[in-house]
């Protein structure tokens, strides 16, 4: 358990130290007005099955997410049985959890979980988005960059399907699997240099 | 997270499962012969050597439009055998044998003792009560016991710290024609809910031994 903890605050702590950079033209037409690629254009309720391997460390359950307004959601993670383990509200600015069973109530554990669902989650304004042309990858795949952060967005097609997340000592990487009408099939969450993988299968 | 960690939060885990049901929109009363009824129940659980049945399980959540569904298979053997298997949207296998608890998930296996400490002992007489019946025994609950003109209705309200933490009630539902269990509803403290109904059920077919292993 000290392992995880220490993991989790590892994570916190780099994912909250990010830089800024000057941006390049700006060429953001040909995003969708929907496109992270979690609800589609509609639906506002994501439900997948979902499995995160902290360094070895396994754990399965049910991830569901609800959009209440834009930029405003709500997490549930429960197991396969029903039982609610973690029920988190966030918006783009803070959290709150509304109930959490004692065993993973850790706030360590809920600025990660705030981290990663709001990346995957929560889509930036797209006058804040700025294109990176000498990023990108081939003629496909354009990548931008959000104002006042390090996180990089790769565009296929106006939907995203890769979004990184950068800090002086963290890495994430969400990836979006499967794209199929503006929803993603399956989703891949991954920190390095911490060994922290979360991987959802849509369900619904 | 570590072992005992993980296997306090399996704990609630297994508390939630084995007391999971049916809510049905029917009028339900006490039941005025009590103790007739109790005995009878406990007489239909006793003389239950095995089950079989397939299940739904629906999970309520108050801000999503729709309940979640998963299904699968149920298999009881007595006294302590218990196969719950979930075999839609995915696959998901947990396993009782004695005091042997398995959890099969894909291509990761874990095994748990369950008599390895009071608690999760409990849950595992819990779990094995509501499958066979007898919850009423169990002294953490104040029970009632309710009729409609086709069900029985337990009622159970946790009477021990630790499982309030988790539930707030237990519905555990009763078919007359058979006096077995035909589903469970868990409420949680925030009015959310997951009800588990059975169906196909078949009573005292053999099941072979090998049901309850995860090879």
């Amino acid at each position: 358990m000290r392992k995880l903890l220490l993991l989790i605050s590892w994570c916190v702590f780099t994912v909250s130290c990010s830089t800024q950079q000057n941006f390049s033209k700006t060429e953001n037409s040909s995003i969708h007005s929907s496109f992270i690629p979690i609800f589609g254009t509609d639906a506002t309720e994501a439900i997948f099955r979902g499995t995160i391997d902290v360094s070895g460390k396994y754990f399965s359950g049910i991830f569901v997410f609800k959009k209440l307004a834009d930029n405003k959601f709500r997490a549930v993670l429960m197991s396969e049985v029903g039982m609610t383990l973690l029920d988190m509200s966030f918006t783009h600015k803070d959290f709150y959890v509304n109930y959490c069973i004692e065993p993973l109530s850790k706030k360590g554990l809920f600025k990660l979980l705030y981290h990663d669902f709001k990346l995957a989650l929560d889509e930036p304004a797209r006058q804040n988005l700025k294109r990176k042309k000498n990023l990108d990858i081939d003629v496909k795949t354009m990548v931008y960059k959000k104002k006042d952060s390090r996180d990089f967005y790769y565009f296929a097609d106006g939907t995203v399907t890769k979004i990184m997340s950068k800090t002086l000592y963290n890495k994430t990487e969400i990836q979006f699997k499967g794209l199929n009408n503006g929803k993603a099939d399956a989703i891949q969450i991954q920190h390095r240099p911490v060994k922290l993988r979360i991987e959802l299968t849509r369900i619904n | 997270m570590s072992r005992k960690n993980h296997l306090k939060l399996f704990q609630g885990i297994l508390f939630f499962l084995f007391c999971s049901g049916l809510a049905i929109g029917q009028d339900f009363k006490p039941v005025a012969n009590f103790n007739k009824i109790q005995a009878e129940i406990n007489k239909t659980s006793e003389s239950i050597k095995t089950i079989k049945s397939n299940f739904i399980q629906e999970k309520q959540l108050s801000f999503l439009t729709e309940s979640i569904k998963s299904e699968g298979l149920f298999r009881y053997k007595k006294e302590d055998r218990l196969r719950w298997e979930y075999t839609q949207p995915f696959k998901y296998l947990i396993l009782f044998n004695g005091n042997e608890v398995v959890i099969k998930d894909g291509n990761n296996t874990n095994v748990f003792d369950a008599g390895s400490n009071a608690l999760f002992k409990q849950i595992n007489n819990l779990m094995l009560g509501a499958v066979k019946g007898d919850l009423g025994k169990n002294k953490d609950f104040d029970f009632s016991l309710n009729e409609s003109p086709k069900q029985y209705q337990l009622l159970l309200k946790p009477v021990n710290d630790n499982m309030k933490k988790y539930v707030a009630g237990v519905e555990i539902y009763f078919e007359k024609g058979d006096l077995a269990v035909s589903s469970i509803k868990i409420i949680e403290s925030t009015g959310d809910f997951t009800k588990i109904t059975f169906y196909d059920r078949k009573f005292n077919e053999p099941i072979d031994e090998k049901t309850f292993t995860s090879n």
